[in-house]
Protein backbone atom coordinates (compact mmCIF):
# COMPACT_ATOMS: atom_id res chain seq x y z
CA UNK A 1 0.00 0.00 0.00
CA UNK A 2 2.63 2.43 0.88
CA UNK A 3 4.52 1.61 -2.51
CA UNK A 4 1.42 2.56 -3.94
CA UNK A 5 0.92 5.60 -2.19
CA UNK A 6 4.44 6.87 -3.05
CA UNK A 7 4.02 5.73 -6.68
CA UNK A 8 0.61 7.79 -7.37
CA UNK A 9 2.30 10.78 -5.72
CA UNK A 10 5.38 10.62 -8.28
CA UNK A 11 2.78 10.26 -10.86
CA UNK A 12 1.07 13.35 -9.71
CA UNK A 13 4.14 15.36 -8.98
CA UNK A 14 5.19 14.31 -12.21
CA UNK A 15 1.96 15.44 -13.94
CA UNK A 16 1.46 19.01 -12.21
CA UNK A 17 5.46 19.79 -13.30
CA UNK A 18 4.79 18.85 -16.55
CA UNK A 19 1.53 20.81 -16.69
CA UNK A 20 3.60 23.71 -15.55
CA UNK A 21 6.24 23.71 -18.05
CA UNK A 22 3.95 22.60 -20.35
CA UNK A 23 1.94 26.14 -20.33
CA UNK A 24 4.57 28.29 -21.55
CA UNK A 25 5.71 25.72 -23.81
CA UNK A 26 1.96 25.60 -25.40
CA UNK A 27 2.15 29.38 -24.72
CA UNK A 28 5.02 29.71 -27.05
CA UNK A 29 3.85 27.19 -29.56
CA UNK A 30 0.68 28.87 -30.18
CA UNK A 31 2.19 31.82 -31.78
CA UNK A 32 5.06 30.17 -33.22
CA UNK A 33 3.39 30.48 -36.45
CA UNK A 34 1.96 33.87 -36.10
CA UNK A 35 4.19 36.59 -38.06
CA UNK A 36 3.52 39.33 -36.12
CA UNK A 37 5.73 37.37 -33.51
CA UNK A 38 9.27 36.85 -33.28
CA UNK A 39 10.18 33.43 -32.45
CA UNK A 40 13.51 32.06 -31.03
CA UNK A 41 14.54 28.72 -29.56
CA UNK A 42 18.31 28.29 -28.62
CA UNK A 43 18.50 24.25 -27.99
CA UNK A 44 20.54 22.64 -25.57
CA UNK A 45 22.88 21.31 -28.13
CA UNK A 46 23.50 24.85 -29.78
CA UNK A 47 24.87 25.78 -26.00
CA UNK A 48 27.30 23.18 -26.22
CA UNK A 49 28.26 24.62 -29.07
CA UNK A 50 28.90 28.16 -27.47
CA UNK A 51 30.97 26.96 -25.26
CA UNK A 52 33.76 25.31 -27.84
CA UNK A 53 33.78 28.82 -29.56
CA UNK A 54 36.52 31.40 -29.73
CA UNK A 55 34.84 34.66 -28.42
CA UNK A 56 37.14 37.71 -28.07
CA UNK A 57 36.79 40.89 -27.68
CA UNK A 58 35.56 43.13 -24.38
CA UNK A 59 35.64 42.10 -20.85
CA UNK A 60 32.02 41.96 -20.92
CA UNK A 61 32.24 39.00 -23.32
CA UNK A 62 34.28 36.79 -21.48
CA UNK A 63 31.47 37.40 -18.20
CA UNK A 64 28.65 36.75 -21.35
CA UNK A 65 30.36 33.41 -22.46
CA UNK A 66 30.85 32.87 -18.34
CA UNK A 67 26.94 32.54 -18.31
CA UNK A 68 26.36 30.90 -21.54
CA UNK A 69 28.19 28.18 -21.03
CA UNK A 70 26.09 27.40 -17.86
CA UNK A 71 22.46 27.61 -20.05
CA UNK A 72 20.54 24.82 -21.43
CA UNK A 73 18.25 26.28 -23.33
CA UNK A 74 16.65 29.77 -24.77
CA UNK A 75 12.70 30.61 -25.98
CA UNK A 76 12.04 33.62 -26.90
CA UNK A 77 8.90 35.29 -28.09
CA UNK A 78 8.36 38.82 -29.14
CA UNK A 79 5.91 41.37 -30.69
CA UNK A 80 6.37 44.97 -31.56
CA UNK A 81 3.49 46.62 -33.10
CA UNK A 82 2.75 50.13 -34.62
CA UNK A 83 1.44 52.64 -32.31
CA UNK A 84 -2.09 51.16 -32.69
CA UNK A 85 -1.20 48.05 -31.14
CA UNK A 86 -1.15 49.09 -27.82
CA UNK A 87 -4.52 47.08 -26.84
CA UNK A 88 -3.40 44.21 -28.73
CA UNK A 89 -0.03 44.05 -26.54
CA UNK A 90 -1.34 44.55 -23.37
CA UNK A 91 -3.69 41.78 -24.76
CA UNK A 92 -0.92 39.28 -25.03
CA UNK A 93 1.16 40.33 -21.55
CA UNK A 94 -3.02 39.49 -20.06
CA UNK A 95 -2.80 36.22 -21.46
CA UNK A 96 0.79 35.30 -20.91
CA UNK A 97 0.01 36.19 -17.32
CA UNK A 98 -3.11 34.32 -16.88
CA UNK A 99 -1.88 30.81 -18.74
CA UNK A 100 1.54 30.32 -16.99
CA UNK A 101 1.13 29.69 -13.23
CA UNK A 102 3.49 32.09 -11.96
CA UNK A 103 2.75 31.25 -8.41
CA UNK A 104 5.51 28.43 -9.19
CA UNK A 105 8.42 31.28 -9.50
CA UNK A 106 9.74 33.28 -7.05
CA UNK A 107 9.38 36.77 -8.17
CA UNK A 108 12.52 38.40 -8.45
CA UNK A 109 11.26 41.82 -9.78
CA UNK A 110 8.11 43.13 -10.49
CA UNK A 111 8.21 46.94 -12.01
CA UNK A 112 6.20 49.33 -13.98
CA UNK A 113 7.86 52.34 -15.48
CA UNK A 114 5.08 53.92 -17.57
CA UNK A 115 3.19 52.21 -19.41
CA UNK A 116 5.32 49.00 -19.10
CA UNK A 117 5.17 46.33 -17.13
CA UNK A 118 8.43 43.70 -16.17
CA UNK A 119 8.47 40.80 -14.57
CA UNK A 120 11.23 39.01 -13.65
CA UNK A 121 10.94 35.56 -11.84
CA UNK A 122 13.21 32.72 -11.16
CA UNK A 123 12.64 28.66 -10.32
CA UNK A 124 15.02 27.67 -8.00
CA UNK A 125 16.65 24.49 -6.20
CA UNK A 126 18.64 25.44 -3.23
CA UNK A 127 20.56 28.20 -4.13
CA UNK A 128 20.90 27.39 -8.12
CA UNK A 129 18.64 29.09 -9.83
CA UNK A 130 17.34 26.58 -13.09
CA UNK A 131 15.11 29.07 -14.87
CA UNK A 132 15.36 32.54 -15.52
CA UNK A 133 11.63 33.70 -16.72
CA UNK A 134 10.64 37.67 -17.95
CA UNK A 135 7.39 38.81 -19.04
CA UNK A 136 7.77 42.40 -20.23
CA UNK A 137 4.70 44.08 -21.84
CA UNK A 138 3.81 47.72 -22.38
CA UNK A 139 3.24 50.45 -25.16
CA UNK A 140 3.21 48.67 -28.15
CA UNK A 141 5.40 45.66 -27.26
CA UNK A 142 5.53 42.18 -25.79
CA UNK A 143 8.50 39.69 -24.90
CA UNK A 144 8.32 36.37 -22.92
CA UNK A 145 11.46 34.79 -22.63
CA UNK A 146 13.06 31.58 -20.96
CA UNK A 147 16.59 30.47 -20.03
CA UNK A 148 16.80 27.30 -18.34
CA UNK A 149 20.42 26.07 -16.75
CA UNK A 150 22.36 26.91 -14.37
CA UNK A 151 22.29 30.79 -14.10
CA UNK A 152 24.01 32.71 -11.91
CA UNK A 153 22.08 36.32 -11.08
CA UNK A 154 24.83 38.46 -10.36
CA UNK A 155 27.00 38.00 -13.56
CA UNK A 156 23.59 38.17 -15.56
CA UNK A 157 23.06 41.40 -13.75
CA UNK A 158 26.82 42.99 -14.38
CA UNK A 159 26.71 42.52 -18.19
CA UNK A 160 24.94 45.38 -18.81
CA UNK A 161 26.80 47.15 -16.60
CA UNK A 162 30.10 46.11 -18.19
CA UNK A 163 29.15 46.52 -21.59
CA UNK A 164 27.74 50.31 -20.96
CA UNK A 165 31.48 50.74 -19.01
CA UNK A 166 32.80 49.29 -22.35
CA UNK A 167 31.00 51.36 -24.48
CA UNK A 168 31.94 54.37 -22.64
CA UNK A 169 35.73 53.81 -23.05
CA UNK A 170 35.27 53.16 -26.59
CA UNK A 171 33.69 56.33 -26.87
CA UNK A 172 36.41 58.32 -25.09
CA UNK A 173 38.91 56.30 -27.05
CA UNK A 174 37.11 57.99 -29.96
CA UNK A 175 37.06 61.29 -28.69
CA UNK A 176 40.90 60.96 -28.17
CA UNK A 177 41.51 60.35 -31.68
CA UNK B 1 -31.35 -51.68 14.53
CA UNK B 2 -34.74 -49.99 14.96
CA UNK B 3 -34.75 -46.10 15.22
CA UNK B 4 -36.76 -44.77 18.47
CA UNK B 5 -40.80 -44.55 18.12
CA UNK B 6 -40.21 -40.80 17.59
CA UNK B 7 -37.90 -41.19 15.18
CA UNK B 8 -40.05 -43.37 13.16
CA UNK B 9 -42.52 -40.84 13.20
CA UNK B 10 -40.48 -38.31 11.98
CA UNK B 11 -38.96 -40.19 8.98
CA UNK B 12 -42.44 -41.01 8.09
CA UNK B 13 -43.55 -37.68 7.83
CA UNK B 14 -40.50 -36.44 5.85
CA UNK B 15 -41.08 -39.09 3.26
CA UNK B 16 -44.54 -38.08 2.87
CA UNK B 17 -43.53 -34.29 2.91
CA UNK B 18 -45.18 -33.00 6.15
CA UNK B 19 -42.15 -32.54 8.05
CA UNK B 20 -41.27 -28.55 9.38
CA UNK B 21 -37.80 -27.18 8.66
CA UNK B 22 -36.98 -27.90 12.72
CA UNK B 23 -37.89 -31.39 12.20
CA UNK B 24 -35.82 -32.22 9.37
CA UNK B 25 -32.99 -30.71 11.22
CA UNK B 26 -33.79 -32.83 14.07
CA UNK B 27 -33.90 -35.69 11.89
CA UNK B 28 -30.19 -34.63 10.76
CA UNK B 29 -28.90 -34.18 14.21
CA UNK B 30 -29.96 -37.48 15.40
CA UNK B 31 -28.29 -39.21 12.29
CA UNK B 32 -25.03 -37.34 13.01
CA UNK B 33 -24.95 -38.04 16.46
CA UNK B 34 -25.73 -41.79 15.91
CA UNK B 35 -23.75 -42.95 13.11
CA UNK B 36 -23.83 -46.47 14.43
CA UNK B 37 -27.50 -46.90 12.08
CA UNK B 38 -25.51 -47.70 8.33
CA UNK B 39 -28.36 -47.68 6.31
CA UNK B 40 -29.76 -45.83 3.77
CA UNK B 41 -30.95 -43.16 6.18
CA UNK B 42 -28.21 -42.67 8.17
CA UNK B 43 -26.23 -41.93 4.26
CA UNK B 44 -28.67 -39.46 3.03
CA UNK B 45 -29.28 -37.43 6.20
CA UNK B 46 -25.42 -37.20 6.27
CA UNK B 47 -25.16 -36.08 2.95
CA UNK B 48 -27.90 -33.37 3.33
CA UNK B 49 -25.77 -32.19 6.28
CA UNK B 50 -22.91 -32.08 4.33
CA UNK B 51 -24.40 -30.13 1.49
CA UNK B 52 -26.03 -27.29 3.54
CA UNK B 53 -22.74 -27.33 5.02
CA UNK B 54 -21.05 -26.41 1.82
CA UNK B 55 -23.87 -23.72 1.10
CA UNK B 56 -23.36 -22.35 4.32
CA UNK B 57 -19.60 -22.01 3.69
CA UNK B 58 -20.19 -19.88 0.36
CA UNK B 59 -22.19 -17.53 1.37
CA UNK B 60 -21.33 -13.61 1.29
CA UNK B 61 -21.36 -13.12 4.91
CA UNK B 62 -19.18 -15.71 5.43
CA UNK B 63 -16.44 -14.98 3.50
CA UNK B 64 -13.09 -13.67 5.41
CA UNK B 65 -12.39 -10.08 4.38
CA UNK B 66 -8.55 -10.92 4.73
CA UNK B 67 -9.53 -13.20 1.70
CA UNK B 68 -10.97 -10.54 -0.16
CA UNK B 69 -8.27 -7.99 0.44
CA UNK B 70 -5.71 -8.92 -1.56
CA UNK B 71 -7.99 -9.04 -4.63
CA UNK B 72 -9.04 -5.65 -4.27
CA UNK B 73 -5.24 -4.46 -3.74
CA UNK B 74 -4.04 -6.73 -6.82
CA UNK B 75 -7.18 -4.87 -8.99
CA UNK B 76 -5.73 -1.29 -7.57
CA UNK B 77 -1.89 -2.58 -7.88
CA UNK B 78 -2.87 -3.27 -11.98
CA UNK B 79 -4.97 -0.14 -12.56
CA UNK B 80 -2.24 1.87 -10.75
CA UNK B 81 0.47 0.50 -12.81
CA UNK B 82 -1.91 0.89 -16.17
CA UNK B 83 -2.57 4.87 -15.36
CA UNK B 84 1.16 5.27 -14.46
CA UNK B 85 2.43 3.58 -18.19
CA UNK B 86 -0.16 5.60 -19.58
CA UNK B 87 1.09 9.03 -17.98
CA UNK B 88 4.13 7.81 -18.70
CA UNK B 89 3.89 7.37 -22.01
CA UNK B 90 2.06 10.50 -22.69
CA UNK B 91 4.00 12.77 -21.03
CA UNK B 92 7.20 11.58 -23.41
CA UNK B 93 5.13 11.58 -26.34
CA UNK B 94 4.08 15.00 -25.66
CA UNK B 95 7.22 16.53 -24.89
CA UNK B 96 8.87 14.36 -27.87
CA UNK B 97 5.99 16.30 -30.20
CA UNK B 98 6.72 19.65 -28.51
CA UNK B 99 10.28 19.09 -29.44
CA UNK B 100 9.84 18.25 -33.10
CA UNK B 101 7.29 21.36 -33.12
CA UNK B 102 10.01 23.79 -31.78
CA UNK B 103 13.19 22.25 -34.52
CA UNK B 104 10.30 22.37 -37.25
CA UNK B 105 8.85 25.65 -37.02
CA UNK B 106 11.25 27.50 -34.40
CA UNK B 107 14.14 29.89 -35.51
CA UNK B 108 16.61 26.32 -35.07
CA UNK B 109 20.50 26.80 -35.62
CA UNK B 110 22.66 24.57 -37.28
CA UNK B 111 26.47 24.94 -36.24
CA UNK B 112 27.21 26.78 -38.69
CA UNK B 113 24.59 29.36 -37.38
CA UNK B 114 26.31 29.79 -34.32
CA UNK B 115 27.63 33.03 -33.82
CA UNK B 116 24.02 34.31 -35.24
CA UNK B 117 22.61 32.11 -31.96
CA UNK B 118 25.22 32.94 -29.55
CA UNK B 119 23.84 36.73 -30.79
CA UNK B 120 20.32 35.66 -30.04
CA UNK B 121 21.23 34.88 -26.64
CA UNK B 122 23.38 38.04 -25.79
CA UNK B 123 20.72 40.32 -26.88
CA UNK B 124 18.40 38.17 -24.54
CA UNK B 125 20.56 38.44 -21.86
CA UNK B 126 21.09 41.79 -22.23
CA UNK B 127 17.47 42.84 -22.03
CA UNK B 128 17.28 41.01 -18.92
CA UNK B 129 20.80 42.81 -17.47
CA UNK B 130 19.38 46.06 -18.55
CA UNK B 131 15.60 45.74 -17.18
CA UNK B 132 17.38 44.52 -13.70
CA UNK B 133 19.66 47.32 -13.40
CA UNK B 134 17.00 49.96 -14.89
CA UNK B 135 14.59 48.60 -12.01
CA UNK B 136 17.06 48.87 -9.26
CA UNK B 137 18.21 52.15 -10.36
CA UNK B 138 15.12 53.20 -10.27
CA UNK B 139 14.81 51.79 -6.71
CA UNK B 140 17.74 53.85 -5.35
CA UNK B 141 17.12 56.68 -6.60
CA UNK B 142 13.03 56.29 -4.75
CA UNK B 143 14.88 55.27 -1.79
CA UNK B 144 16.90 58.25 -1.92
CA UNK B 145 13.80 60.42 -2.05
CA UNK B 146 12.18 58.67 1.08
CA UNK B 147 15.77 58.89 3.00
CA UNK B 148 15.46 62.19 4.57
CA UNK B 149 12.22 61.63 5.40
CA UNK B 150 12.79 58.39 7.12
CA UNK B 151 15.77 60.35 9.47
CA UNK B 152 13.03 63.26 10.59
CA UNK B 153 10.63 60.31 11.63
CA UNK B 154 13.30 58.95 13.79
Amino acid sequence: MKKLIFLTIAVFGMASAYAQSDAISKYFDKYMEDERFDMVYISPKMFELFASMNIEGEDAQGEIMDIVKDLKGLRVLSFEGDENSADEALGFYKEAKGRIDLDSYEELIVARDGDENVHIMVKSEGDIVSELFVLIGGGNEFTMLSFVGNIDLKKVGKIARMLDIDAMDHLEHVDEK
Amino acid sequence: MGYPPQIEKLLEKYWAAETSVVEERELRQYFILHPEHTDAHTAYFLLLQEESEVEASIRPESINPAILRPLWKRVVSIAAAIALVATAGFLIQNQLSQNKTMHQSAEVYTEQDADKAYAQAKEALLLVSRKMNATQSKAAKKIHIVEPYTTILK
